[in-house]
C-alpha cells in the first residue's frame, strides 16, 4: 500500500514523506502533473496527497482527469487557498479530504488515513485512543485490554466519534450515521446513547472522554 | 468660466437670453432707423413737390426780384395765423428775391450758398422743423426756393407708423423669440437626453458588476470620447480588482507554503528542544497571515455582490470548528440556535470569517472553565458572550479599528480579529456593538439584515 504524494516544493515533498513513513504508511513523491501521471501509469497507489498549484497546471485538472477516467484513488487536496469556494471547488471536483497550508503532519496522516479507511485499504485496521481500541472488523472494543460489551448503536457512535478523535461530530452527522434514513430515532436518542456510553467509558477506566459542544455535538479526546 | 451657472442647462439659457435681448436691440434700433429715413424721405419729397409747385406761381419784377401770384388756398399755407411754412427765394448769388411766410424759421435756416438741392430735417420733442433748398427755373433765371416747414408737434404719420407698424413687430419679435426660447429647452433637453442616460448607466457600475461598459453606439458624436474614456478607465479599475485578486491568492500560496515548510522541520525536532513554543510561534503567525487575507478577501467579497446564507448553519458550523480548540484550554463554547434556517444578506463566507475571529477573540479572554455562549435568535440578532474582563466603556468605540489591543504587551496578536468583525458585519448592512454580559463578561451584539430589508433598501 504506497501513497503518492504531489507537491512542488521540494522540503516540503521530503517532510511530508517522512511524517508519511514515519505512520508506518509507504510513499513516493512527484512534483509536477506530468510526473504524476506517470507514476500513476506505472504502479497502484493507495492514495495520493495532491498540492493545488503545481508548475504545470492545477492540481485540480489533475483530479479531475482522474476522476473522469473513473479512478476512484482517495485524494486529500494540499492548498494554500482556504475560502469557502476554493473548498467547495475542491469538493466538488472530487477530493476526498481538504487541508490548508501550513497544517500538523498529524493533522494531513490522520486525513490520509481516514480517507483509507473509508476507500477500503485501511477499512480493518484497528481505530484507538489512549486506551480505548475498536476492532472494526469483529466491532469489539476494549479499554486498556479488556473487552467493553457495547450496544450496536453505541458501537457506531463510538466509531463516529474515533475516526473524528479531536474534531467536532455534530448531533445530526451521528443521527444520520446511526438511524440513517428510517426517521425512528427521538430527538434526544442520540443524547441517550452518548450518555450512556460515557458511563460506560468511565466505569470502565477509559482514559477518554466524550465533551457535549451543546446545540451542535461532540468532541472525544483524551483525558488530561 | 466663474461668471457662468455650473449647469449645462442653466449656460445655454444664459447665454440664449443675452442673445435674444442683444437682437431684440438691435432689431429695434434697425427698426428705428429705417422708420426715421423712410419718414424722412416721404417729408423731403412732399417739400420738394411743394417747392417745385410754388415755383409755378413766380415771377420776376422789372427790378429783379420775384413776386408770387399764389392760389387762395396756396396762400393761407404761409399766413402767419397758420404759420406751417415759410419760404425764401434767392438766386444764384445768395440775394434774396422773395420772402413768405414766417421769415424767422427761414433766417434761422443756413445754407445761403447752397448751389444744390439740399435738405435737412430735425425731430425734437418741441417742435420739428424740415427745411430744403430746392433749385428752381423762373422766367428762364436759375434760382434757388428754401422751403421750411414747421410741424410744431410730431406727425402725425409717425404716430400711425409706432402704432400701426411698430407694436404688432415688437409684439410679433417677443412671441418669435419666446418661442425660440421654448424651442431651445426642448432641443437642448432631447440632445443632451444620451448624456443622461449614459449617466443612468455609469451610476449602475459598481464593484459588483465592473464588466459593464456604457454602451457607446447610443450616445451623440459629441459624447462619444467621454463615454469611450469612462470605458477606458473601466477597464483599468478591473483590471486593477483583478491583480489585486490575483495578488492576495499569490501572497497566500506563497507565503503558506515556507510556513508549511517551517511547521513541518519544527515538528520533527526533538521534543525538549522548544518545539511546542516554536509550534505556538509558527501558529501565531499564520494566524495573522490568515487575517491580513481575510481582510484582503473581505473586500474581494463585497465585490462579488450580494449573497444571503443561514447564520444559524454558520454558527453551527463555527462553533464546531472551535469547539476542539476550546476544550483543550479547558473552556466550553456553547450554541443555542433556532431548529430551522435564520436567513440574512451577506456571504457564508464573510459571516464565516466574523465568527471565528470573534470566536476566537472570545475564547482568548474566558477564564478556564467558562462558558461562551452563542446565541442565534429569529430576529436575526447574534450574540457571543464570554466571561473575560469585559470592554471597558473608553475603549468600546476602539476596539473595532485595525490594529488595535486591549494589551500592547502581547505580541501574539495582531489586532485585526474585530476589525474583521466589523467589515463582514457593516459591509453587509448590519451592526455590531457591545456591551457588559450579565454576571460578567462581555457581550457582542450583532444585528444582521433579513433578506427582505436588504430589498426593501434597494
Amino acid at each position: 500500500m504506497r501513497i503518492l504524494v504531489v507537491e512542488d516544493n521540494t522540503a516540503l515533498l521530503d517532510l511530508i514523506q517522512k511524517g508519511l513513513r514515519l505512520a508506518q504508511l509507504e510513499c513516493r513523491g512527484a512534483t509536477t502533473i506530468a510526473d504524476a501521471t506517470t507514476e500513476l501509469q506505472n504502479d497502484r497507489y493507495a492514495a495520493m496527497v495532491l498540492d493545488c498549484s503545481l508548475p504545470d497546471g492545477d492540481g485540480l485538472s489533475l483530479l479531475d482527469m482522474l476522476r473522469r477516467s473513473n479512478n476512484a484513488i482517495p485524494i486529500v487536496i494540499l492548498t494554500a487557498r482556504d475560502t469557502v469556494s476554493d473548498r467547495v471547488r475542491g469538493l466538488r471536483a472530487g477530493a476526498d479530504d481538504y487541508l490548508t497550508k501550513p497544517f500538523a503532519m498529524d493533522e494531513l496522516v490522520a486525513r490520509v488515513e481516514a480517507a483509507l479507511r473509508r476507500s477500503g485499504p485501511l477499512s480493518g485496521r484497528a481505530l484507538a485512543l489512549a486506551n480505548v481500541t475498536l476492532e472494526p472488523t469483529s466491532r469489539e472494543v476494549s479499554i486498556g485490554g479488556n473487552r467493553l460489551d457495547v450496544s450496536s448503536r453505541s458501537y457506531e457512535v463510538l466509531e463516529a466519534l474515533l475516526q473524528r478523535a479531536g474534531k467536532t461530530v455534530t448531533k445530526r452527522a451521528l443521527e444520520d450515521l446511526v438511524f440513517g434514513l428510517k426517521d425512528d430515532g427521538s430527538p434526544n436518542a442520540i443524547e441517550v446513547y452518548v450518555h450512556r456510553l460515557r458511563k460506560q467509558l468511565k466505569d470502565a477506566g477509559a482514559e477518554v472522554e466524550i465533551h457535549t459542544v451543546r446545540g451542535v455535538g461532540y468532541v472525544l479526546s483524551e483525558n488530561r | 468660466m466663474r461668471l457662468l451657472p455650473r449647469s449645462l442647462m442653466a449656460r445655454i439659457m444664459l447665454l440664449h437670453a443675452l442673445a435674444v435681448v442683444t437682437t431684440a436691440i438691435c432689431l429695434s434700433f434697425l427698426v428705428d432707423i429705417t422708420a426715421t429715413h423712410t419718414a424722412t424721405e416721404l417729408q423731403r419729397r412732399s417739400l420738394r413737390d411743394h417747392a417745385l409747385n410754388v415755383a409755378h406761381y413766380l415771377k420776376t419784377r422789372p427790378d429783379g426780384t420775384v413776386q408770387a401770384d399764389l392760389p387762395r388756398d396756396m396762400l393761407t399755407l404761409y399766413s402767419a395765423s397758420y404759420g406751417r411754412f415759410s419760404l425764401v427765394v434767392f438766386d444764384e448769388t445768395g440775394r434774396e428775391l422773395l420772402t413768405l411766410g414766417r421769415s424767422s424759421a427761414a433766417a434761422a435756416d443756413p445754407g445761403k450758398s447752397v448751389a444744390g438741392e439740399s435738405y435737412s430735417g430735425s425731430f425734437d420733442i418741441e417742435q420739428s422743423v424740415y427745411s430744403g433748398v430746392f433749385p428752381v427755373r423762373i422766367d428762364n433765371r436759375n434760382a434757388f426756393v428754401r422751403l421750411s416747414e414747421n410741424l410744431g408737434h410730431r406727425d402725425a404719420l409717425l404716430d400711425d407708423m409706432a402704432r400701426t407698424v411698430a407694436w404688432p413687430i415688437i409684439v410679433a419679435m417677443g412671441l418669435l423669440l419666446t418661442t425660440l426660447v421654448l424651442a431651445n429647452i426642448f432641443i437642448v433637453r432631447w440632445a443632451t437626453a444620451p448624456l443622461e442616460a449614459a449617466a443612468s448607466d455609469a451610476r449602475a457600475i459598481g464593484p459588483s458588476n465592473l464588466s459593464m461598459r456604457l454602451s457607446a453606439p447610443s450616445a451623440p458624436q459629441e459624447v462619444q470620447p467621454l463615454v469611450t474614456a469612462f470605458n477606458i478607465a473601466l477597464d483599468r479599475l478591473e483590471e486593477g480588482f483583478r491583480l489585486q485578486k490575483e495578488f492576495t491568492a499569490d501572497a497566500a500560496h506563497e507565503l503558506r507554503t515556507p510556513l508549511a515548510v517551517l511547521r513541518a522541520r519544527i515538528e520533527t525536532m526533538p521534543p525538549d528542544a522548544g518545539r511546542a513554543e516554536l509550534i505556538a510561534d509558527v501558529e501565531a503567525m499564520t494566524r495573522t497571515l490568515n487575517q491580513l487575507l481575510t481582510v484582503a478577501q473581505l473586500e474581494q467579497a463585497e465585490a462579488d455582490g450580494p449573497d444571503r446564507s443561514d447564520i444559524a448553519d454558520i454558527a453551527a458550523e463555527e462553533v464546531a470548528n472551535l469547539a476542539p480548540l476550546a476544550i483543550a484550554a479547558r473552556k466550553t463554547i456553547e450554541l443555542a440556535v433556532p431548529d430551522h434556517a435564520v436567513m440574512v444578506c451577506g456571504s457564508t463566507q464573510s459571516y464565516s470569517w466574523a465568527l471565528r475571529n470573534l470566536l476566537e477573540n472570545a475564547l482568548r479572554h474566558t477564564p478556564e472553565n467558562s462558558i461562551v455562549e452563542v446565541v442565534v435568535s429569529d430576529d436575526c440578532t447574534v450574540t457571543v458572550g464570554d466571561r473575560g474582563p469585559g470592554i471597558p466603556e473608553a475603549d468600546r468605540s476602539k476596539i473595532f479599528q485595525r490594529f488595535w489591543r486591549g494589551d500592547r504587551r502581547n505580541s501574539q496578536h495582531a489586532g485585526l480579529g474585530l476589525s474583521i468583525v466589523h467589515r463582514a458585519i457593516t459591509a453587509n448592512g448590519g451592526t455590531i456593538s457591545v456591551e457588559d454580559r450579565e454576571g460578567g463578561g462581555a457581550l457582542f451584539r450583532m444585528q444582521l439584515m433579513r433578506p427582505s430589508e436588504a430589498d426593501q433598501a434597494a
